[in-house]
Order: structure tokens, then C-alpha cells, then sequence
């Protein structure tokens, strides 16, 4: 017989706010975070709105100083920050004292963020190259970009988790993954307690120039630029964040007098196989992942789906296409209403608001949601809604045709 | 858990496991702004060979061509989209040349940022689909579109010493069923500009590009025993998690082994970063089935991080 996968505590940096109760608090009354950018002057940009995480200055020096990375890299590349404050959060909300000598730590990341000032300082117009390695500045230390091998030594090392560390790309499907590995670790014995979740921020220049270009954020300049499931959605809108849920063993966590927020039913995975620009046109791969995840989980009574819901033209209609076929008639909401796309965070994040189902008792909305597409037709949850079922499902989605489905049931 | 076979492309060549048996070439790059003076690049070959649609190689970077050309050496069973596909991937594969045109319009003469003129006019300079040339799990997605795979993945960042987890993964779904077959491998291309001003300091080894992917299924003339934990331990400690006494033959990712005669990586296909655990593994099954002497043979990872050894050895 294999462990079972209980949840006991959970760490959240978000645009909705810091630490769990927060972050609910905020979901749950329909806030949205989307607002003009502040991390960059981005006005002449496609994009002019995100929803940005709170963050100061004075994480930056310390962060800085406990990783002995660069300051002006660690301001940029806004996940090391992000990562390392629901890391902390997660051990905190979970154990009392300390974490346990062997917590190991599964770690969803983003794309490495360019130094854009480094690349312009190093940049030789004649040869059209750098020109050198080393800046002329002086006192830079990790010129160009940060190294994710070091983001994921500074999360492990400032949660306290020396145990094995395993550090996923997986685009947008990364932070539902990293939870599904480290239950897998669980489940098989491979380890008693995991910390696993997901940091990512792509508000910078090249981050959100990028993703304009590719046509995917709405160039709409207001709070309802994301509106997933919307007659006139337009794109969806970059986020950031972090967050991370404390993994145990059931029987461990029962031992030690933990509160069990959730279980781990199950969850599943796949590839569409199809083109890395664009999903499968009937949803093919999404549907397999559900598949895959309720089988997993033994088929219980669905009581809500946390969509991926990006708000993009395309993504939407194929994933409640591939709801309906898989699951059936059923509550659905898109957390990325109100938080944006937190890209390689956004699983994670919208693991804890399907959270809110067992731990609350409601189920999260998608928010701006004032005229249902046709085609997107479905039980949509625009206002908080008392949740009913006896598990709830996070669907992830990544650049690419990753796909990674999630299930939770309430407390055993 | 069995290797049924193994695809590489190397600075050794592009083919089987075979290839290892060739010493690699390294060149001497003309990058002077580099310390580095020596890298393997894999030998000239024709893309084309490798994907279903000529279209497809405009939004591949180096890595991704890589993955695809070594998983491309094996012959697969029936039942991809059920099969498993876990890739060891490196940093970002974007060139600065995918940048320039952005920075040609986005630079004051003193060499800072003009923001403002970036969102005005320099991203327009760049190609519309660079996200899909830079993201890091690019080669796991075109190897599952070109071989059509689409069972459990993960596209795990190790490039140090745990190179090996794609292959410890790989082995874990087809044992537990979650997949019937798997594709475990990894590929890395750091010979571009931006890669290399993070990597080459202090490294005196040949930095070099390569991919190598394998197929596990539950059966094969390799058996893949195992990998230990990646932490600070003895080799012996490590070794005894997954082999019973010493093996026939060392392979070493990460400093050599003094006194035990191990084969360093680097010395036949270079610092090949999250390639290393895949070209490893290659290499493994190259000995076990060349060298009458090699039955088991052990790869020790070792890195600032820890010391992990996985083992191989012939099948019955």
C-alpha cells in the first residue's frame, strides 16, 4: 500500500497579498491585482499592466547578502525573493521549531531573466557580440543572469531543506508538477516531508516585451485585462509570485499533531505532441492529463476545477472543451481573473486557491466574467461559492504541450 | 529497469553509443574574449534528417536540434502517447544574435538601456517567437512533437552533478506502470555567447554541446540499477546504495576519481553541463557492450553539492 500525501502547511507571495489567510482573504472577496507596472517604466510597452507582488528594497539587500548574489540580479530576477519568502512561509505554517533534518525540496522555476543593463554594457555594436566577459562596472559579481542552480541552492538553503532537491522547467505546468513529484516522492518512500511549489516573475522588460510579441498578454490598460472565459478576452496578463505546500506522509503528520489541510488524491501528466507554438486544437493533451489524474485518484466526485484559464482566445475554449468531456458539468474558476499568469508560479498559486475548497469551505471565481463566451459556456463560479464534492482539480497547462493535472480531497 | 538503446550527438559524432569509441575533436573557438580555448562542438550534420517538417528547425535552438537528432538514432515501440519522456535541460539557449537588433535600437552610445526605446521601437527588432528559442524545456517539447511521445514528463534542471535524475525518473515510471517505456536524456548547447560569459571562468576543460537520450523499458541487454541520494557522502556510501562492491569500471562526471582508474567524462566529450548524466549513461552502455571486462560499471557525480553514483551492468 502506498503513503498517503497529506498537506500541513502552505506559503504564499502573491499579488494578492502574503501568507495564506491573505491570500484568501483576497480571492474569496473577488480582488483583482492587476495594475499599471511599477518594477520597470514599461509605458511604451505592449503591455502596460501586470500584477505585481509586493517587494522591497531591503529584501533585496538581504537577500543579496545571505546568497552572496548580486543585488542589482536579485532586483531583476524578482522570483529568488519571491521563492524565498513563501519557502520560509511554507516551513513556518507547517512545524513550530525547525524543519525536519531531512525535508527535501521539489522546485518549480522560470526562465532565467536577462540583465538587459549587463547585455547593453557588454554589447559591441561593431561585431554585434559581446565585446567581454567581464563588465566594467565595478562590484557586479553575477553579470547577465542569474543561474537557477543558484536560485534553487538559496531556496533550499533559506527553507532549511538539505534533503534531495530536484528543480523542474516545465513552462507554465512547472509549480503543479513540482507538487505532483514530491507526493510521488512521498507515496513511494523516497521521503517523509517535501516542500514543494513554485517561484516565478517575468515583470521585466524583456519578460513582458516577449510575451507581448508572441501576442499572448491583452493590450488592454486596465484591471479586467484578463478575463478568462470572456466573450472579448484579449490575451492574458504577466503575474508573478511564489508559493509552496508542505508535503507529508499522513501518517507522520497525524503522529506529530499536524493540521491537515487537504490530501493529495492524485494527479497526472502529459504531452500534446503537437507544436510548441499553440495546444492541441481539441484539447488532446489536457484531456489526457485529467484522465490520467482522476484515475489516479480514484475517480472521485469532482466538486470544482481550477482552470488554467489564461484568457487567451484559443487556450480557453479547448480546456472547457476537455472539462466537459472529462469531468462533466462542473464549478469552474480561473485564479489568473485576479492574480495574472504567474507562469512557472501559477500552478502552484492556483493549487492553494483550489485549496480554499476544503480549508474554506468556497471555491474560487473568475472574476470580470460579464459575458460568457458561447463557446466557453460552463458552470462558471464569478462569485465565491460554497464548495460541494469530495475532491477539487488544478489544471496547468505549460509553453510547449506540458500539461500536469492535480487533485486534492479534504482532510482524511 | 533495462536501456534498450541509446541515441547520442557529441563532439564525438551523431549515431549510436558507438560513437563514444571515437575520441572527440576540440576545437579552438575564435572568441577572444573568452579564457576558454578549447570546445567540443558536434560535427557538422544535415538537420533536415531529423524532423518530420523542414518548418519545425526555425524554432528549435541548438539544444532542442540536439535532443531530437539523439533521440532520433532509436527505434521506438508502439504506444507513444502513453510512453514517458524526463530530459535533462541547461540554461536558456538564446544567442545574442536573436538579441541585436534589439540592442542596436535600445542603446545609448555609453552602452546603458534606453528603456523607453525599447518598448518603442526595439522589440519590434525581435523575431516573434524567441520565447520559444530561449524557454528551457524546449528540447522535452520538440522531442515529444517529432517522436510523439505524450505520457508523464519533466524537464529537470541539473546541471551539475544530479545530471542523472532524468534517468532515476525515467526508470521509476515504467517500474510503477505509470508509463510503459520512457525516454530519459538530456541535452545542453552552452557554445553561445551569453552562456559562456556565466561558464567558462576557471574551467579547464573544453565546454561542449551534446544530447544524448535513451529508452528504458522492461526489457534490454542494459540494466540500469539504480542512482543513490545526491548529498555529501563518501563514493563508497554512495556506491553501496545502488551496487554491491566495486564495479568494473568508473565513469567520473565532476573531478576525477583518484586511485580507481575512472574514465573522466570530460576527457572524451567535454564539460557538457546537463548532458553530462545522459552522455554518461551513453557511455556506460558503450563499455558494457564493447568491453568483455566491464559487467558493471558505476558513474560518480560529484559537484559542491554532493557526491551520487548510479550503476549499469549487462543484463544475463
Amino acid at each position: 500500500m502506498t503513503a498517503r500525501v497529506a498537506i500541513t502547511g502552505v506559503g504564499i507571495a502573491s499579488p494578492l497579498g502574503d501568507g495564506y489567510e491573505a491570500f484568501a482573504e483576497a480571492v474569496l472577496s473577488l480582488r483583482c491585482a492587476v495594475a499599471p507596472i511599477t518594477a520597470f517604466d514599461a509605458r511604451t510597452f505592449g503591455a502596460t499592466v501586470a500584477a505585481e507582488a509586493p517587494f522591497d528594497e531591503r529584501e533585496v539587500a538581504r537577500a543579496a547578502a545571505d546568497t552572496g548574489l548580486d543585488p542589482l540580479a536579485v532586483r531583476i530576477d524578482r522570483k529568488l525573493v519571491l521563492g524565498v519568502r513563501a519557502a520560509r512561509q511554507a516551513v513556518e505554517s507547517a512545524f513550530a521549531g525547525p524543519a525536519p533534518a531531512d525535508l527535501a525540496l521539489s522546485l518549480g522555476l522560470g526562465l532565467e531573466v536577462l540583465l538587459l543593463p549587463d547585455v547593453a554594457a557588454l554589447y559591441d555594436p561593431a561585431t554585434r557580440d559581446l565585446a567581454a566577459r567581464r563588465l566594467p562596472l565595478p562590484g557586479r559579481r553575477n553579470p547577465l543572469r542569474l543561474r537557477l542552480d543558484a536560485i534553487a541552492h538559496a531556496i533550499a538553503v533559506a527553507a532549511g531543506a538539505p534533503g534531495r532537491l530536484r528543480t523542474l522547467l516545465s513552462a507554465c505546468a512547472s509549480g503543479t508538477q513540482a507538487v505532483l513529484e514530491g507526493a510521488a516522492w512521498i507515496r513511494r518512500g523516497a521521503a517523509r516531508t517535501v516542500l514543494a511549489g513554485a517561484a516565478d516573475s517575468m515583470v521585466n522588460p524583456m519578460g513582458v516585451g516577449c510575451f507581448s510579441l508572441l501576442g499572448a498578454l491583452s493590450p488592454r490598460a486596465r484591471a479586467d485585462a484578463c478575463r478568462p472565459f470572456h466573450r472579448d478576452r484579449d490575451g492574458t496578463v504577466i503575474g508573478e509570485g511564489a508559493a509552496f505546500v508542505m508535503l507529508e506522509e499522513l501518517g507522520h503528520a497525524r503522529a506529530r499533531g499536524a493540521t491537515v489541510l487537504a490530501e493529495v488524491l492524485g494527479g497526472g501528466a502529459s504531452l500534446d505532441a503537437f507544436r510548441v507554438t499553440a495546444p492541441h486544437p481539441t484539447g488532446e493533451g489536457a484531456r489526457r492529463a485529467m484522465t490520467r489524474a482522476l484515475a489516479s485518484a480514484g475517480h472521485p466526485r469532482i466538486g470544482y476545477v481550477n482552470a488554467h484559464g489564461t484568457g487567451t482566445p484559443l487556450n480557453d475554449r479547448v480546456e472547457i472543451a476537455a472539462i466537459h468531456a472529462v469531468v462533466g458539468e462542473v464549478p469552474i474558476g480561473s485564479t489568473k481573473s485576479q492574480l495574472g499568469h504567474a507562469m512557472a508560479a501559477a500552478g502552484a498559486l492556483e493549487l492553494c486557491a483550489t485549496l480554499l475548497c476544503f480549508t474554506h469551505g468556497r471555491s474560487a471565481p473568475t472574476v470580470h466574467l460579464d459575458d460568457v463566451d458561447p463557446e466557453c459556456a460552463a458552470d462558471h463560479v464569478t462569485a465565491a461559492r460554497a464548495f460541494s464534492g469530495d475532491a477539487a482539480l488544478s489544471n496547468s497547462f505549460g509553453f510547449g504541450g506540458q500539461n500536469a493535472t492535480i487533485v486534492l480531497g479534504g482532510p482524511p | 529497469m533495462f536501456i534498450a538503446a541509446v541515441g547520442v550527438a557529441c563532439a564525438s559524432g551523431v549515431g549510436d553509443e558507438r560513437v563514444l569509441a571515437q575520441p572527440a575533436d576540440f576545437d579552438f573557438p575564435s572568441l577572444p574574449q573568452f579564457a576558454l580555448r578549447r570546445v567540443g562542438r558536434v560535427p557538422p550534420f544535415d538537420p533536415e534528417r531529423f524532423v518530420t517538417q523542414r518548418k519545425s528547425l526555425k524554432r528549435m535552438n541548438r539544444a532542442s536540434l540536439l535532443a531530437v537528432a539523439a533521440a532520433r538514432q532509436l527505434a521506438l515501440p508502439d504506444g507513444g502517447s502513453e510512453a514517458g519522456l524526463f530530459l535533462g535541460v541547461g540554461m536558456s539557449g538564446g544567442e545574442i544574435a536573436l538579441l541585436a537588433g534589439l540592442l542596436d535600437t535600445s542603446r545609448h552610445p555609453d552602452g546603458t538601456l534606453d528603456l523607453a526605446a525599447m518598448g518603442r521601437e526595439g522589440l519590434a527588432h525581435l523575431h516573434p517567437l524567441l520565447s520559444f528559442h530561449v524557454l528551457n524545456n524546449m528540447p522535452l517539447c520538440h522531442v515529444s512533437i517529432e517522436l510523439g511521445i505524450g505520457g508523464p514528463h519533466a524537464a529537470i534542471h541539473a546541471p551539475g552533478g544530479e545530471a542523472l535524475q532524468a534517468f532515476a525518473r525515467g526508470a521509476e515510471a515504467v517500474a510503477s506502470g505509470e508509463a510503459p517505456w520512457a525516454l530519459s536524456g538530456g541535452a545542453d548547447a552552452p557554445l553561445n555567447t551569453l552562456t559562456l560569459a556565466l561558464t567558462d571562468e576557471d574551467l579547464d576543460r573544453p565546454l561542449a554541446e551534446g544530447a544524448a537520450v535513451a529508452l528504458l523499458s522492461d526489457r534490454g541487454a542494459i540494466e540500469w540499477l539504480g542512482l543513490s541520494e545526491h548529498r555529501p557522502q563518501s563514493i563508497d556510501a554512495a556506491r553501496a546504495e545502488v551496487l554491491e562492491g566495486e564495479p568494473s569500471r568508473w565513469i567520473a562526471i565532476g573531478p576525477a576519481l583518484a586511485g580507481r582508474g575512472a574514465i573522466p567524462l570530460h576527457q572524451r566529450v567535454g564539460e557538457t553541463l546537463a548532458a553530462s548524466g545522459a552522455l554518461a549513461v551513453a557511455l556506460a552502455v558503450h563499455l558494457l557492450r564493447s568491453d568483455p571486462a566491464a559487467a558493471t560499471v558505476g558513474i560518480c557525480a560529484q559537484d559542491a553539492l554532493g557526491t551520487s553514483v548510479a550503476a549499469l551492468r549487462r543484463a544475463g
